[in-house]
């Protein structure tokens, strides 16, 4: 199960992610981020601290959010990640490439 | 050894886990955290592959779930009857290329594709025996039970590859390589694959 809370802060948005990102709830999250680029904004934190568990799903659709407000000139910075999750992104090297 | 089987659901995912979590800790031993974490992570990709992929339009499929806990390994073997797969035919896997332009490096991101690396990457050995003439498509992954308390760290992934060339089926063998953010150690890092 996966929680979202979403707060814009002036030009900043702070998605904290909760639970299980995974093939099962990443489509939830798919339909928040086409929110978030469609309404432009640019500076994005995802706040990953209370995520327990990810898998390829969860991390493609996060991959997408950083690679299309990028696109758009914006910014997708990852605080908070631990345990399993950050292992994931360690694998995959990701961790390397966003802002943390 | 523990036996279990389950409906091919993303629902039972976890308690697949849970079933292999509950072997290894059967001797009271909670596992170490890379371990609990490699575990988890390969088996919910596995799993994922086999429902979404191997069962796709079909309902009502199962898995059977097999785990062998020795001394020194453990081995999880997860069976099906739905569609197999050619492991060499999926798209290895390519991880940021952190020398390359920065917008290049982005652009070149994956957002799918990396299950099978990441079992790989998890596993110390990955056979897939693909079913033929009424037996199942069968998946096993082994992972040498080396404590190393305190460590979170699933390996980083290693880029060199070695082909190994099973008995039967597809192996998918992970090779021993220095990772940069602890050099003392040795861990797994991603395999190739060679069809026999």
């Amino acid at each position: 199960m996966t929680n979202y809370s979403r707060t814009d802060s002036g030009d900043e948005t702070i998605l904290r992610i909760e639970g299980t990102l995974d093939a099962a709830t990443a489509p939830d999250l798919r339909g928040v981020v086409d929110t978030i680029v469609d309404e432009g904004r640019l500076l994005i934190t995802l706040e990953l601290s209370s995520l327990r568990l990810i898998d390829s799903s969860g991390v493609g659709v996060i991959v997408s959010l950083f690679k299309r407000v990028r696109a758009n000139g914006g910014q997708v910075r990852i605080v908070g990640l631990r345990d399993q999750p950050r292992a994931i992104f360690r694998l995959l090297r990701l961790d390397r490439v966003f802002p943390t | 050894m523990v036996r279990l089987t389950l409906p091919a659901q993303l629902a039972f995912r976890d308690l697949a886990v849970t079933a292999v979590l509950t072997a290894v800790g059967a001797d009271g031993r909670e596992p170490p955290p890379h371990l609990r974490d490699a575990l988890i992570s390969a088996i919910s990709e596995a799993w994922n592959n086999i429902v979404l992929h191997a069962y796709r339009g079909i309902t009502g499929g199962h898995v059977d779930v097999a785990v062998f806990v020795g001394t020194d390994q453990i081995e999880i073997e997860l069976a099906d009857r739905g569609r197999g797969f050619d492991p060499s035919a999926v798209a290895e896997y390519t991880p940021p290329d952190l020398s390359a332009p920065e917008n290049e490096a982005v652009s070149s991101l994956r957002e799918g594709g990396m299950g099978l690396f990441i079992i790989r990457s998890c596993m110390d050995d990955v056979v897939y025996t693909r079913g033929a003439h009424g037996s199942p498509n069968v998946l096993v992954l082994k992972k040498r039970h080396v404590a190393a308390p305190g460590d979170h760290n699933l390996p980083s992934a290693g880029y060199t590859a070695k082909k190994e060339t099973a008995q039967s089926g597809w192996r998918m063998r992970s090779v021993g390589y220095a990772d940069e953010a602890a050099p003392q150690r040795v861990r797994g890092g991603v395999g190739s694959l060679k069809r026999k």
